[in-house]
């Protein structure tokens, strides 16, 4: 995987540092009800799952002095999720995250209605 | 309604949404992520699996949104490109005439400029100010910087003789005197205080005349960040001089190698630039050219 594809690769299909913050069920449960085809459901919640990542990695980065930024990329970058899990936990960001992804989960549903 | 035009709207919607985030996380951090990209190896982007969700770029699409865009074979975002976006940052917050900035347009423009170079820009330090944060830069000459000092000696090799020499040394001493006291005791720290230095109209500061020596004081080789927002380059100068006087129609010079550094160096030589404090006190910020 080249760096853009791990720093923004999809979410569901592997553990990140804010799963178990975050649920992607209620934005599931919305694309499921909809009466379109198995590829279509699965390309919005892909593009659901690409919106929640931005505005996650947003959050947290914004919350970071530029060198501790450049320490969490390249972590994310080598795919090491306990080490950002443990950024989060040490700088108390895991509210802000819950924050940011509620914030982006009503958008998003609104955007199916 | 058909059941593609329903996921047509969907996707619509959230394709938005993907580049709304997708823009606000280039936005605010674009020296983290450039940094990045020249770090560890540089590759070429695949789309992979994130080909449908990635902003295809379309004929006649800006450098900004360009390099936010991550297509089949674009490369990664360089230093330049970054340049590039702050240049279009600028162009949005930067009025068109030259002229004093409200509060407001200062707020914007030194959080913009913080982001991009990752220190503190700031149009107030201590509620000490200048007059303006937004005017004509002329050039200004060499400074004597120690008892003996000589032009040629300003000049550790030829491209800086060729480049700096020809606008001579001014005849009179700058607002702070020598930088130094003798040869013996000239420093590296004196060296780049006067190579970027910058004359700023320090008498025209607000409250300048009820307190001329902590005025002095406060400004005696602070530090600001010079940046031509039409080519986004950018200088961090130091205050080596009071001027120019208002009659000139300019509001501050810089030495010979800040105008070069800042692109100005060409024609009448002056030119628009924004000029803020840098707020440092580790001392951490190096004088001299730089990049976001």
């Amino acid at each position: 995987m080249n760096i853009f594809q791990r720093l923004f690769s999809n979410p569901a299909k592997t553990e990140t540092f804010y799963s178990h913050l975050v649920s992607f069920d209620s934005i599931s449960g919305e694309i499921e009800k909809k009466h379109l085809s198995r590829d279509q459901k699965s390309h919005l919640k892909s593009l659901a799952q690409s919106a929640i990542h931005h505005s996650v990695l947003d959050t947290v980065l914004t919350d970071l002095a530029l060198d501790d930024k450049k320490d969490f990329l390249k972590l994310l970058h080598q795919n090491d999720h306990d080490s950002l899990r443990k950024i989060i936990q040490g700088k108390g960001l895991e509210a802000k995250i819950q924050d940011a992804f509620k914030k982006i989960e009503k958008e998003i549903i609104l955007d199916l209605i | 309604m058909a059941k593609y035009e329903k996921y047509n709207i969907y996707k619509s919607r959230l394709d938005k949404r993907v580049k709304n985030t997708q823009d606000a996380f280039w936005a605010n951090h674009a020296p983290a992520l450039c940094w990045l990209t020249e770090k560890l190896p540089a590759k070429q982007i695949a789309a992979g699996s994130l080909g449908s969700l990635l902003l295809l770029s379309s004929p006649g699409l800006s450098p900004v949104n360009l390099t936010k865009s991550l297509t089949i074979g674009q490369k990664l975002p360089s230093k330049k490109a970054v340049g590039i976006l702050l240049r279009e940052d600028l162009s949005f917050e930067v009025p068109d005439q030259v002229r004093v900035l409200t509060p407001e347009e200062e707020a914007r423009i030194t959080k913009t400029l913080s982001k991009y170079y990752g220190f503190t820009v700031t149009s107030e330090i201590d509620g000490r100010r200048l007059n303006r944060s937004y005017g004509i830069i002329g050039a200004e000459q060499h400074l004597f910087r120690f008892p003996g000092d000589q032009l040629y000696k300003h000049a550790q090799n030829a491209f800086e003789w060729t480049s700096f020499g020809k606008y001579g040394i001014a005849p009179g001493l700058g607002a702070w005197g020598y930088f130094s006291s003798s040869e013996k005791k000239f420093s590296g720290l004196d060296l780049l205080r006067e190579k970027y230095y910058i004359a700023v109209q320090t008498f025209l500061a607000p409250g300048f005349i009820k307190d001329v020596s902590g005025f002095r004081d406060f400004f005696k080789y602070r530090k600001m960040l010079v940046v031509n927002p039409k080519t986004g380059q950018a200088v961090v100068t130091d205050i080596g001089d009071a001027g120019p006087a208002e009659f000139t129609g300019k509001h501050l010079g810089g030495s010979p190698e800040v105008m070069f550094y800042l692109g100005l160096t060409g024609g009448p030589a002056k030119g628009p630039v924004l000029y803020f404090f840098i707020d440092d006190p580790t001392d951490a910020v190096p004088l001299g050219p730089i990049t976001p």
